[in-house]
């Protein structure tokens, strides 16, 4: 090698990690700016920020972690927080546990995780389903967890199948990559098709009607039994990792009892998917169960705030498409009886624009009773409810919304898609006394302020 | 079907994914609202689809269940007979597509339509039409404002003597050239718009029911009229200012989605 070469060799070299440091720099700056001046939400910006200085950041950073992915429409978030946590037990890892989960929110948790910990071994990190493959390309993690695929802002994926058919390209890539998928869901079955090292796990299916079709050949899907087959020889693989009764887990090396503190039978199966993420990552079951039996609430889903200027305590559950709500339906329906429902519904961009998928939720099932509507598409929620012979109040604003409920029972429920949930999140967590003083007072003025209108 | 009024979602398995399912909801409580009897059925595509209905629903689909539904309604041609009889037929989006001669699968290759309207559907050039669509039409001798939410990747081209359903406000419609919304043939509406269509615009709706019953009964539950006509008029106003908000290349490219 001349002189010459070596010295540009050292160049590139140093001008590589020139351009991760004012990346990692910019990062930081632009994140305590968002902090200091209270601005919030803005957990991609500074993620964002470091991309535009190093587009290669993702890869700088996650070369010396082992990477487990989750992604899948539904119950990623809860997943995350487990698998994480679970992970937790053996060594410090690394999550983006605020949901952030497309390229530049996943940058911002790791040199956010980073900063924090330099000794983290782990990172488990959500990412959103159609982000998975340029975010797999950069990182190429140790394993995947793929949990379920079903319609869900259609007007930016446009077809549930299309999102499976990237999958599937995206794993015949990466072929060294351990896969843990969900047997129960032929859309993920066919997505793992073209993987080498798969961990089938009975994952559970309470929603079929995308996967009805046949995505092998153009024949129908028969589910059945606990299992679903077609035509063509597309079945349900064998699986290795599954739930037998309520809370024991069939793996491979003999059963384990879970301790869950999280409600729903989905994250129960939610859990089982998880405990076989973390044994790719080499944690057994037998520890990586004792730090999921620690998440009580995952950024507020399932989460009970106590109701300012009430004996009110309120329940905040997210559901944000029909196979969401499905899951929820069994539960909400022995809820009805004593507790006040609120539904809020929203259609921003990071919802999809068209809430049309409210008409493919049962809501026939809370037929005679009572409901409180909020969000801004609230119009569209009360008209499909009253058309369900549901009676539906509509109170626009979410906070009074879930004032009015609190007078029809101590115990409310509220059941938001995703910004609907997040601003009565931030509404309930602000009011509430747990935040100070300072906090309360905030609250206070709040209150009075939306009493009066 | 005795004395009900037969109402029949075709294939709810196949073309059941943007909604339109609720269009069958709203006809069906806009009867029994009404006290008038109605019988509705949703019909798998492993089922025999029931000839005689007074009205069909076909309603948006993916790209390869769309191709499948084409196949099996061809080979029945149970619509192709209906429409002949007079039924009542609502199709949306893939629907509109299947019912035309030719529509585009994924791999963009010509697949043979049921050939029951006198249009053809192709790959859109540019950009997926994707955001709300508002349209003029005339319902029952009255120009009336519809409304509703269009996602789809396909052109239709309609024949020299094809009657479109509608004139664009805002939006796209059949392409973005002809400046009209799906096509009127019979009895049979097809339009491009999803939301579901039936549940935002309920005048839309009474006429479909009209042309099976004749005239109707007022709904005497006057909360729930006004909350329909209260969506009718929220959605207007938001497809108005949409077209006001956007430019020409509103739908998204690549990797789309803004972070939180
Ligand atoms: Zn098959």
């Amino acid at each position: 090698m001349s002189d010459t070469e070596t010295r540009k060799r050292l160049w590139s070299v140093s001008e590589k990690l020139i351009r991760k440091r004012l990346a990692v720099v910019a990062a930081r700056a632009s994140a305590f700016g968002l902090r200091f001046f209270k601005l919030g939400q803005g957990q991609s910006l500074p993620g964002r920020i470091a991309l535009k200085v190093d587009p290669q950041i993702l890869a700088h950073l996650a070369g010396p972690l082992e990477v487990v992915l989750i992604s899948g429409t539904n119950g990623k978030t809860t997943t995350t927080a487990l698998l994480a946590s679970g992970l937790e037990r053996s060594a410090p890892t690394i999550t983006n546990a605020g949901g952030s989960n497309m390229t530049g929110g996943i940058v911002s948790a790791l040199i956010d995780g980073i900063s924090q910990n330099e000794a983290a071994r782990f990172a488990a990190l959500e990412v959103d389903e159609i982000y998975l493959t340029p975010v797999c390309r950069d990182i190429v993690p140790k394993a995947i967890v793929l949990l379920n695929l079903s319609r869900d802002q259609l007007d930016r994926t446009q077809e549930v199948r299309k999102i499976a058919r990237r999958w599937k390209a995206l794993l015949g890539e990466f072929p060294g990559v351990k896969i843990v998928a969900n047997a129960d869901d032929p859309l993920v079955v066919f997505a793992a098709l073209e993987a080498h090292d798969v961990t089938w796990v009975a994952g559970g299916i309470s929603w079929t009607e995308d996967s009805l079709g046949c995505p092998v050949c153009t024949g129908r899907i028969t589910f059945s039994g606990g299992s679903w087959s077609c035509d063509c020889g597309f079945s349900r693989p064998e699986v290795s990792w599954q739930l037998s009764g309520d809370s024991v887990v069939t793996t491979p090396e003999g059963t384990i009892s879970l301790g869950l503190s999280i409600p729903g039978a989905f994250n129960v199966r939610n859990s089982v998917m998880a405990l076989a993420g973390c044994a790719c990552l080499g944690v057994a079951p037998e520890l990586s169960k004792n730090g999921m039996a620690l998440v009580n609430s995952v950024s507020g889903r399932f989460q009970t705030y106590p109701l300012l200027g009430t004996d009110s305590h309120v329940m905040l559950t997210l559901a944000k498409n029909p196979a969401g709500w499905v899951e929820l339906i069994a539960m909400v329906d022995s809820w009805v009886k004593d507790r006040a429902i609120v539904i809020g519904l929203n259609a921003r961009l990071a919802d999809g624009r068209d809430p049309s998928w409210i008409w493919d939720v049962p809501f026939e099932v809370f037929a005679g009773h009572s409901v409180v509507v909020c969000g801004e598409r609230a119009t569209d929620m009360a008209l499909r409810l009253r058309y369900a012979e549901v009676d539906a109040l509509v109170v626009p604003d979410t906070y009074s919304a879930i004032v009015v409920a609190s007078k029809r029972s101590s115990d409310v429920v509220v059941l938001a898609n995703y910004t609907c949930f997040q601003s009565i999140r931030k509404d309930l967590e602000r009011i509430g006394p747990r935040n100070g003083f300072a906090g309360t007072l905030v609250g206070v003025g709040k209150y009075l302020a939306k009493g009066r209108k | 079907m005795g004395d009900s009024i037969s109402i029949v979602t075709v294939y709810p398995d196949l073309l059941g994914t943007y909604g339109d399912g609720g269009n069958a909801k709203v006809l069906a409580a806009r009867l029994k609202l009404r006290g008038i009897a109605v019988t509705s059925l949703e019909v798998r595509s492993s089922d025999p689809l029931p000839a005689g209905a007074d009205i069909y629903l076909v309603g948006g689909g993916e790209d390869s269940p769309q191709v499948e539904a084409s196949k099996i309604l061809s080979r029945t041609r149970v619509l192709h007979r209906a429409v002949e009889n007079g039924s009542y037929v609502l199709a949306v989006c893939a629907g509109l597509q299947i019912f035309g001669e030719y529509f585009v699968d994924s791999e963009g290759n010509d697949v043979p339509g049921l050939a029951i309207l006198d249009c053809r559907s192709s790959k859109m050039p540019g950009a997926r039409a994707v955001g709300e669509l508002l349209v003029k039409t005339e319902i029952d001798g009255k120009e009336e404002l519809i409304v509703g939410y269009e996602n789809h990747g396909s052109s239709t081209q309609l024949g020299p003597d094809a009657k479109p359903f509608s004139r664009v406000v805002v939006g796209v419609g059949n392409s973005r050239t002809a400046k009209t919304d799906g096509i009127r043939y019979k009895n049979v509406i097809a339009t491009y718009m999803h939301g579901p269509v039936l549940a935002r615009n309920a005048e839309l709706a009474d006429s479909i029911l009209r042309g099976v019953f004749g005239e109707l009964p007022a709904i005497a539950d006057r909360s729930l009229s006004n909350l329909a006509r209260q969506l009718h008029r929220e959605r207007v106003a938001a497809a108005l200012k949409s077209r006001k908000a956007k430019s020409v290349g509103r739908a998204t490219v690549g990797l789309p989605g803004r972070e939180r």
